[in-house]
């Protein structure tokens, strides 16, 4: 597909693509995640596991630049959070009208109006870029289907399309993978190693401790504060689990290792009370 | 085949009737364009609220102009500006939710409205008129005020038609995408408030929300894009202005209602007839 | 011309209005050549077809038992408007409302105005809001010598539109003052009946003004102080009217046929006194007691009369 932008080669050589130091934030007052501090590194893929109310939308949404933080600085390429036009952010799927009336080109076509500029109506062009994001991730027929038509998978795919679309460099989704079957995860997981390989920084937030430890470079262990960041055998320790997770783990002793059952609970938690208008 | 032609042609021998089929058609073009935003975001209450909130701004021009058609039309203009300026800021803003808001204002202006009104004693004919509008006297002055603005109106809508339908669909990624979704939001409102004020004559207050919502409903009923929505609301609108006017000429009854009732009537058939779009929209499937 | 022949004539010309109207409609300049002349109420409407006799085709825009102040006309209404050769409304600011439609339908050169030359009563009794002094009286044809300035009027008007038929109007008109000064005697003679103290009138809104002042009765108040039916009274207006009519001892309130009297019973029912129907803005049925303005003067002049002996 012509025009693929691969990231990571304007960046100098080992400079972050987010720099996040003693970041605290919540809502009314009442702090959510407190004095967080880390680097993210130019097309890496970072999961963020932790308990329900960890915080872990709140700091996606922080990054985002769509929730002010109360203390600490978010700097993303060296720009504060919230300036930068080049971040998507795939929320939980439960938020998004699905019977609004557009197609899944529209959709990935909306990632492309900050691109298009003021005044300008798509253009053939336009359509064909989006056709090609669609295709990336696989969907590239059913570019005609309306939204709501889509199974869980192919609508967390559309949205990855629509980051493609964005021309996003870093891309942040909130529990992405919830709700799935095995196969739609393997499908929305095919995809994202096209966000790989075009060097996406990719921050994910998931209830799935295994896939977290098998799927991604790095993962972060948030309970409002951070308890480990690295790679995932090094963070996911039985100390720091528990740390973590305080009653909500156990842990099997399995013929494999050990293996752990974390809590796959859906719905909101203390940190999903996004501002809705 | 000559009778119906004869039946189609004999209104069009009055000037006054002219004027109120393209009027009509001006304004069920204009409502049920910025009609698709109202039912796609669930401002139907919003709208009516509009409406009504005119009333203080009709009874203030009532009393500065003497009945003048001029300082009506402006006032109107500057109540509804107002109210939905206010209403969007309050419900951003305040502990209360949006249709408690709504609520609130609504109520409050049209007492006032009335409050004015009932003062001066004078012939309180117009809110004859303001209530169920008054097509007929539709003069080409009012044409072109409703012509102008109409134009402003969907030129606006174009311009900022992708914007417009981020923020509907998908408030977060509009903030992801920085665009300036307050001003977007008061920028739909005002546009609201426009087309209300220039649609007020045609159809009246107690109607003015079916203009607003029943074409775009409709076509909501009979496609998946918005475009298309958008394009098939206005021409529902426009074809219900035209035919509600003739219905209202050989059936012999206020022109508003029968405008509206015909907006409905194709309402029910495609409500009825429509391929089921039940199984459709359940929603996900996960 | 006797009464009996203007009431058939007007049956005849409304059921044939009614019957054109009900076809398809074309432009038509009059049927079979006649002047068509249309009217605002049916009051006038009768008045004025007495004048045009059978030499001109009149119809009338309100309904019977409409209320002139809040009248909403169809596409064919005003199309009546459009098509007809002269139009006469009352004036004086009945047809405010109609006003804008009117000139929407294109009537520069063919409205007159019945009530030009009648002199004018403004609202300016006891109970009226400050304010409110200066606004016009519209119901001019409460006394009959008003209604013969009217006469003047049509037959001039008429005359100059038609004036082939110019003399058939000019007997008409004689014909017809004769029947209402005729008319004016009776009413005096009735009147006389009711001793000066209980002249008193409460009506519903501000429509006896010119009877009043014509044939000596005092206005003690109205339910609605205004002109119009649309405006709406205060508490406080009731109070002071409920007052005034217990302190000197009114005997009726007068109410109008074709407006909504739920305010008026609910006065008459707290101070104890008897509600009185009377034909306002509009003439009754043709089978009715006021199927012209003569008879419509008569059962009113009786019921204020019968009310207040």
């Amino acid at each position: 597909m012509a025009g693929v932008v691969s990231f990571c080669t304007g960046v100098e050589a080992g400079a972050p693509v987010a720099r996040v130091s003693g970041l605290t934030a919540g809502y009314g007052g009442v702090p959510v995640i407190e004095d967080i501090t880390f680097e993210l590194a130019c097309g890496e893929r970072v999961a963020v596991v932790g308990p329900n109310g960890a915080g872990k939308s709140t700091l996606l949404l922080t990054l985002a630049g769509l929730l002010p933080a109360t203390h600490g600085e978010v700097a993303i390429y060296g720009h504060e959070a919230g300036v930068h036009v080049h971040i998507s952010f795939v929320p939980q799927r439960s938020r998004v009208d699905w019977t609004f009336p557009v197609d899944l080109a529209d959709v990935v076509m909306m990632g492309r109006v900050g691109r298009l500029g003021l005044f300008r109506w798509p253009r053939a062009r336009d359509w064909d870029y989006v056709r090609g994001c669609l295709e990336a991730v696989g969907m590239g027929e059913m570019a005609h289907r309306q939204i709501g038509e889509l199974s869980g998978g192919q609508q967390q795919r559309v949205f990855i399309a629509r980051a493609l679309a964005q021309e996003a460099e870093l891309m942040l989704m909130d529990e992405p993978f919830t709700g799935l079957d095995v196969t739609s995860q393997e499908d929305v997981l095919r995809t994202l190693e096209e966000l790989r390989r075009r060097n996406v920084t990719l921050m994910v937030t998931t209830h799935d401790l295994a896939l977290a430890a098998e799927r991604f470079d790095r993962v972060m262990l948030l309970n409002h504060r951070l308890i480990g960041l690295g790679a995932p055998p090094a963070v996911l320790t039985d100390e720091r689990l528990a740390k973590a997770y305080g009653g909500h783990l156990r842990l099997l002793q399995t013929t494999a290792g050990v293996g752990v059952l974390g809590d796959t609970c859906c719905g909101a938690g203390a940190d999903d009370h996004e501002r809705d208008h | 085949m000559n009778a119906i032609i004869d039946a189609l042609v004999a209104p069009l021998a009055y000037p006054f009737m002219v004027r109120g089929m393209i009027a009509a058609l001006l304004v069920g073009i204009v409502c049920a364009t910025v009609g698709t935003y109202v039912v796609l975001r669930g401002m139907a209450f919003f709208g009516d609220a509009l409406a009504h909130a005119i009333l203080p701004g009709v009874a203030v021009g009532y009393l500065l102009g003497g009945g003048a058609k001029g300082p009506l039309f402006w006032s109107a203009l500057v109540a509804a500006v107002f109210t939905a300026v206010g209403i969007g800021a309050v419900s951003r803003g305040a502990r209360i939710k949006e249709d408690t808001a709504i609520g609130i204002i609504f109520a409050g202006m049209f007492a006032v409205g009335i409050a004015l009104i009932s003062s001066t004693r004078s012939y309180a004919v117009d809110l004859a008129h303001f209530l169920f509008g008054n097509v007929l006297g539709v003069s080409g002055g009012d044409l072109l005020l409703i012509g102008g603005f109409g134009a402003v109106v969907l030129a606006i809508i174009a311009a900022f038609y992708k914007e417009f339908l981020v923020i509907s669909f998908d408030t977060t990624l509009a903030a992801t995408l920085r665009l300036p979704v307050a001003l977007l939001d008061y920028l739909l409102l005002v546009l609201m408030a426009v087309t209300v004020v220039v649609s007020l004559q045609t159809v009246g207050v107690a109607l003015m929300v079916a203009m607003l919502v029943t074409p775009a409903a409709t076509a909501y009923l009979l496609t998946r894009r918005l475009i298309v929505m958008m394009s098939l609301a206005a021409a529902i609108g426009a074809v219900s202005g035209v035919a509600g006017l003739y219905v209202s000429y050989y059936a012999r009854v206020a022109s508003g209602a029968a405008i509206v009732l015909v907006c409905t009537a194709i309402f029910v058939l495609a409500f009825l007839f429509s391929p089921k779009r039940g199984r459709l929209w359940r929603g996900q499937r996960s | 011309m006797s009464v009996g022949k203007c009431y058939a004539l007007l049956t005849l010309f409304l059921a044939v209005a009614l019957v054109a109207s009900a076809c398809a409609p074309t432009r038509q300049d009059g049927a079979g050549g006649k002047l068509t002349v249309l009217t605002t109420t049916s009051i006038a409407g009768e008045v004025v077809a007495n004048v045009a006799g059978d030499r001109a085709q009149v119809k009338v825009l309100l309904p019977i038992g409409a209320d002139p102040h809040a009248f909403e006309p169809t596409p064919q209404d005003l199309a009546l408007v459009s098509d007809a050769g002269v139009i006469f409304a009352n004036g004086a600011g009945l047809e405010a409302f109609l006003a804008p439609l009117l000139a929407s339908a294109g009537v520069t050169g063919k409205l007159y105005y019945l009530s030009d030359g009648v002199e004018l009563r403004t609202l300016a009794q006891a109970l009226a809001p400050a304010g409110e002094v200066g606004q016009t009286d519209p119901h001019v044809w409460y006394d009959p010598r008003n209604v013969l300035i009217w006469v003047d009027n049509i037959e001039r008007t008429l005359g100059e539109a038609d004036p082939a038929n110019a003399q058939a109007y000019r007997d008409n008109a004689e014909r017809y003052r004769a029947q209402l000064r005729e008319l004016d005697a009776w009413i005096e003679q009735q009147v006389a009946q009711v001793p000066s103290a209980r002249r008193e009138l409460v009506t519903d809104h501000d429509a006896l003004g010119y009877f009043a002042a014509r044939f000596g009765f005092r206005l003690v108040g109205a339910v609605i102080p205004s002109f119009s039916t649309l405006a709406e009274p205060s508490a406080q207006d009731i109070a002071a009217l409920e007052e005034a009519i217990r302190a000197l001892g009114a005997p009726a309130v007068f109410v109008e046929q074709s407006v909504n009297s739920t305010l008026s019973r609910r006065v008459a029912q707290d101070t104890g006194v008897k509600l009185v129907y009377l034909y306002g803005g509009s003439l009754s049925e043709p089978n009715g007691p006021a199927a012209t303005y003569v008879a419509y003067m008569r059962f009113n002049t009786s019921a204020i009369v019968d009310a207040l002996r």
